[in-house]
């Protein structure tokens, strides 16, 4: 489903992604983990479309269309989601009324009809109730004077309300007390279905405690530096990125 | 971000083409010749058949404007205005005093209706409209019709065109009119005492709240006109009213004039709500043609306990100049003043409010949204001042201008002064552009960059928004949305 | 506006006549010009209408005769001296010839018996920010001053100090001049003392240029045990890439003062940090007014001010950030609250943004009232009395506004002379 070839990105003279290649299939939960400053926010950035970085060679392909040639919310009517590490305060805008438009953006986009109302309202409900969202809380301004926990799960009730093909999931669990981290696990975990492919990225092994990935890549300077299965996790967390980056360095 | 400059190249190539009400009405009008004098004042007088103290007060006004100059400390720049080549004085001539709404034109009607306006009760009692508003709607310089009058005067309530409130009601009309913009307040408000034509009066008596909300809709039709229209609203104690202004123009390549006077009094307990829409024609994409609106309105809190709230959508006008006002003189009063001011093209905007302390525990509350685009220029002016023996006085201001484009600009000029110690004023101003973060995370959700935008300013603006009547801000909201037209869908 | 002829004569009119009867430079008969026809600012003025000047000296005070008064000065500061007296260089008590390598000063007036020469500024770069003529009464009268040159790359830690002591009545017109090469830096000490029992006028400018990624750190203290000091003290300030000012201001004199600053933050990445505090009593009327351009991109500015007034004090704060269209991500920050310890004190204050850039973040604060009753509840709670309470409070209202100290014996100082006049007030009242 998701294919980034050879990818090199660049903020300004500096050259972040040196040539990242990942498949992730349909269905698939992959993590990539690696220490602070390898460029791991900046490939979630890439995918999504966000301003301000030279793509100098490669591609991202999502079900065969290149994602590059897109604004971001063509982006997102394709199905990529980003789960924001730092989810963006817009002060004045209710939750409520976020979540209507972005979703009605969507189905405008792939030319479906708007959701309506009661529809919309049952959705919210059902969905914010299994991430212990209030009511209160959807009619405050977007993100405005949330806890880190609280942005976390509407990041994650965005995620169930879009339905998203891909969903990108950036330090998921940065910020977040044990029993929030098991709310957002489970809510991710309810996602998880055939056709749909999680790219998680992390620094801590802790998240895969509840997310168990089908694979791990583990990224340094720019690249994925070593794939394999869920055990690698468990690798890394004893040993730490020492072996990747002395490996690089050398 | 690429889309955000997409955005604003858009917006800067908005052309006024957008403004929708920019059509004329063919009806044959009856006009004052051109210019100014003596005798075009008293000609406005005798049209409307006023006692002689009314035309006196004219003249009074009149020989006082001659002594005074334009006033040139906003940061607006128009060319001298020859007050010479104006009317002061056009009335559509087939009706020269509506007694019904079946009276009046049926022209004119149609205009109303493209301007969306519930003129005929009937459709509001069909229920087409949703909430009964009573309104009056002044054309050029007459008020053409007045519905709903028959169930306000059960209540008590007197909603009438001000030149027939003379007549009906005039130990009323004079014994405040001009009592809180004075004859000689400032150049604008002395020469609408001057030749003002029509507007509104409201007079809500002891102990009630008025029935239903009452709204102005002015059009400015005829060209080469002045549009004069004074409006005087009156809340004896312990009663409530709700007020709409809404005003529009057609398109034309001249400069219109509009310099209206507002005067509100509320006696004790009185509560007055005055909410406008200001949708004047804003000129095209070159700065040609657009309305001046040079506007002075103040609510006077004589009451104690009284409270008046001034809230403002301005979208229109290729320069608005306007400071709604409160004189916090009863004890224990408030004032409010809540505004939304957008401007793009070449509009110029320079608006704010005065809130004035003189009695004790007086309260005021400022929250000011300026949204800039295009080559506009957009400044927020206010004063807050607390009199020696305004103890126990509050203020709280908050004053954001948002900037969409690099042409455009955003000031801030607030005056502040505090003369007791046992008083809390507290002022913030912010100026920001929309952020691309926030841009961005919109878009990541799947809006395009104009509805990520249109959805930003909304969250902006919403906290004044929520001050107006419901129908009210849907209707700002539209108007928002056309006004920023390019950066909004 | 002229002067009707009708009016009282002008002011400074005699200090004029007396410098003229010696050769003038074409500069100050210039600025004379100027004054002459503009005459004092007064509240007619925009940006003077809390401070009225003219009204302020209707009575102009003579230069000081050339007396050499026996004078002993306490030295607050370790630092490197210059001694200004009745607006005269004091040789004897300034350490002129005992600057370090890099610093060079130059005394314009020394030897010389006219006025001949001026302290060349060029004061036409703030043009689109002064409005009024004191800067050019100053040029036209200026009877003392410096120029002080920092060589590139010079890093001084000692300070160099202005001291402009007043003993009698007199009006006083001082200038200096601080030019600072590449990457110097140093840090300047300007005190004013007023001692002058019978009143006093100044009028002093500092006008600092700043090379790319120079700093100065500027301690401006007013003070003085005399009675009513009249004046304005001017800050003009051009600064060009990374170069930085950090000011801070304390107001602790009897009088009607205003401190102006002017500053241009002409290059990228050049920031100004302007803070002040204001402790007013008796009739005192303290002004700050403030004009901080930024034309580049990526700019600073900060200013934090905090007001203490007491009695029938007034005190005013102006203060205005713009933003060209050419500065593009520019920050600028203005706050200003004041505590009204007394009913018959009061606030006026105006902060402005004027900004035509839309990638900026500007914002300004402005508070004033009394003191939170909450807070002062909650120490007197805790058993502090209420004059301790209160104390407390300004104490810490006050330091918001000398956080920007980078020298901590500055900073030491300024706490002092707060706890002073706190203990002094507390003891009146």
């Amino acid at each position: 489903m998701l294919e980034v070839n050879d990818l090199h990105v660049s903020v300004g003279d500096r050259e972040i992604l040196k040539g990242f290649t990942l498949k992730v299939a349909a269905g698939e939960v992959a993590a990539i983990m690696g220490p602070n400053g390898t460029g791991k926010s900046t490939l979630s950035y890439v995918i999504a479309g966000r301003e301000g970085y030279t793509i100098t060679r490669g591609e991202i392909l999502l079900n065969g269309v290149n994602l590059l040639d897109l604004a971001p919310h063509m982006r997102a009517a394709n199905g990529v989601f980003l789960a924001f590490q730092y989810p963006v305060e817009i002060p004045g805008v209710a939750c409520m009324q976020f979540l209507k438009a972005a979703m009605n953006a969507q189905r405008r986009s792939r030319g479906d009809e708007e959701i309506n109302t009661p529809e919309f309202m049952k959705r919210v409900r059902e969905e914010s109730e299994k991430l212990k969202i209030s009511q209160e809380m959807l009619r405050r301004p977007l993100n405005s004077g949330f806890s880190g926990g609280e942005k976390k799960r509407m990041e994650i009730l965005q995620m169930a309300l879009l339905q998203p093909k891909l969903s990108i999931l950036d330090e998921t669990d940065s910020g977040l007390d044990i029993d929030a981290l098991k709310t957002v696990s489970e809510g991710v975990n309810s996602l998880r279905n055939p056709a749909r492919g999680f790219l998680i990225i992390t620094h801590y092994q802790r998240l895969l405690d509840y997310i168990k990935p089908d694979t791990v890549h583990v990224m340094a300077q720019g690249r994925i530096q070593k794939s394999g299965g869920a055990e690698l996790a468990l690798e890394l967390e004893k040993h730490g990125y020492q072996n990747y980056v002395s490996n690089e360095a050398a | 971000m690429a889309a955000l400059q997409e955005t604003v190249t858009h917006v800067a190539s908005l052309d006024a083409k957008a403004y929708k009400y920019g059509f004329t009405t063919n009806i044959e009008s009856e006009k004052a010749p051109k210019g100014l004098n003596e005798d075009i004042v008293r000609f406005i007088s005798a049209k409307k058949n006023e006692p002689d103290w009314l035309t006196q007060w004219r003249l009074a006004a009149y020989q006082r404007w001659l002594t005074m100059s334009e006033p040139n400390w906003a940061r607006v720049h128009y060319p001298k205005i020859d007050y010479q080549d104006l009317y002061y004085y056009s009335a559509p001539k087939s009706t020269p005093g509506p007694k019904t709404i079946d009276d009046v034109d049926p022209e004119l009607l149609r205009t109303y209706e493209k301007l969306g306006i519930p003129l005929r009760e009937q459709e509001i009692l069909a229920g087409v409209q949703t909430r009964k508003v009573a309104v009056d709607a002044v054309f050029d310089s007459v008020s053409v019709a007045t519905t709903f009058k028959e169930e306000l005067a059960k209540a008590g309530v007197i909603f009438c065109p001000i030149s027939e409130a003379v007549h009906t009601h005039p130990e009323l009309v004079q014994k405040y009119l001009g009592s809180v913009v004075p004859v000689t307040d400032n150049y604008f408000a002395t020469l609408n005492s001057a030749v003002f034509s029509d507007g509104s009066f409201v007079y809500i008596p002891k102990g009630v709240r008025c029935p239903m909300e009452l709204s102005t809709y002015f059009r400015i039709n005829e060209q080469n006109t002045g549009q004069f229209e004074r409006t005087l609203i009156i809340a004896d104690c312990d009663s409530y009213v709700s007020y709409l202004e809404g005003c529009t123009a057609p398109k034309r390549d001249e400069n219109q004039l509009h310099a209206a006077v507002v005067e509100l009094v509320a006696l004790d307990n009185a509560q007055i709500k005055y909410s406008t829409v200001q949708n004047w024609y804003p000129g095209d994409s070159d700065g040609r043609g657009g309305i001046y609106n040079f506007v002075t309105k103040r609510g006077d809190c004589r009451g104690d306990n009284s409270h008046i709230s001034w809230t403002q959508v301005e979208t229109g006008s290729a320069i608005t100049w306007k400071y709604p006002s409160c004189i916090l003189r009863g004890n224990n009063s408030q004032g409010e003043f809540y505004s939304i001011a957008v401007s793009n093209g070449h509009q110029q905007v320079d608006s704010g409010t005065k809130m004035i302390h003189l009695g004790k525990n007086t309260k005021s509350r400022i929250v000011s949204k300026g949204i800039s685009a295009g080559k506009s220029q957009n400044t927020y002016r206010g004063l807050v001042s607390a009199h020696r023996k305004a103890v126990g006085s509050r203020n709280f201001t908050q004053c954001d201008s948002l900037l969409i484009g690099q042409s455009c600009s955003a000031h801030t000029i607030p005056y502040i002064e505090a003369k007791n110690n046992h008083l809390q004023f507290e002022h913030e101003a912010t100026t920001s552009k929309i952020s691309d973060e926030q841009l961005f995370y919109a878009m990541q959700r799947g809006l395009s960059a104009e509805d990520a935008t249109a959805l930003i300013v909304n969250g902006f603006v919403r906290e004044v928004l929520q001050q107006l009547p419901m129908e009210f801000a849907v209707e700002a909201q539209k108007l928002i949305s056309i006004s920023l037209e390019g950066s909004v869908g | 506006m002229r002067l009707n002829p009708s009016e009282n004569i002008l002011p400074f009119e005699i200090n004029y006549a007396q410098a003229s009867a010696h050769e003038m430079s074409r500069e100050r008969k210039e600025a004379w010009a100027r004054y002459s026809n503009l005459g004092l600012p007064n509240h007619r003025l925009e940006s003077w209408r809390y401070t009225d000047f003219r009204a302020a000296c209707l009575k102009s005070f003579h230069p000081a005769d050339k007396a050499i008064d026996n004078i002993e000065l306490v030295r607050e500061h370790e630092s490197y001296r210059l001694v200004l007296l009745n607006g005269v260089l004091r040789h004897d008590l300034s350490d002129i010839n005992l600057m370090p390598d890099g610093v060079n000063v130059d005394n314009i007036y020394e030897n010389q018996s006219n006025l001949k020469e001026n302290i060349s500024f060029n004061t036409s770069n703030f043009s689109n920010l002064i409005k009024d003529t004191i800067v050019d009464l100053n040029t036209a009268l200026a009877s003392d001053g410096f120029i002080i040159k920092i060589t590139e790359g010079v890093e001084l830690t000692k300070p160099i100090e202005i001291l402009n002591v007043i003993t009698k009545q007199c009006s006083v017109f001082t200038r200096i001049f601080v030019d600072l090469s590449e990457n110097s830096r140093i840090n300047l000490i300007e005190t004013l003392k007023n001692n002058s029992l019978h009143g006093a006028q100044v009028n002093h400018v500092l006008y600092a240029k700043l090379a790319p990624n120079s700093g100065l750190d500027l301690f401006s203290y007013l003070s003085g045990s005399g009675q009513s000091c009249t004046g304005i003290l001017t800050l003009l300030a051009e600064l060009e890439r990374g170069a930085s000012i950090n000011s801070n201001v304390l107001f602790n004199l009897n009088g009607f003062f205003r401190r102006q600053v002017f500053a241009k933050l002409k290059e990228e990445h050049a920031n100004i940090t302007l803070n002040g505090v204001v402790l007013a009593k008796t009739k005192d009327h303290i002004d700050n007014t403030i004009a901080v351009e930024h034309c580049a991109p990526n700019t600073m500015s900060n200013e934090v001010f905090r007001y203490i007034l007491n009695n029938k004090s007034v005190g005013v704060f102006q203060g205005k950030i713009i933003v060209q269209p050419a500065a593009q991500k520019s920050d600028g920050f203005m706050q200003s609250k004041a505590i009204l310890l007394s009913d018959l004190a009061a606030m006026n204050s105006k902060p402005e943004l004027e900004i035509f850039a839309d990638d900026v973040k500007c914002s300004h604060g402005s508070t004033c009232g009394e003191i939170d009753k909450e807070q002062l509840f909650y120490l007197m709670s805790r058993g502090l009395d209420e004059q301790e309470a209160k104390s407390l409070l300004i104490e810490a209202f006050a330091f918001e506004a000398f956080s920007a100290f980078k020298d901590d014996k500055m900073s030491n100082f300024t706490k002092n002379i707060l706890a002073d006049w706190l203990f002094i007030k507390r003891n009146l009242s």
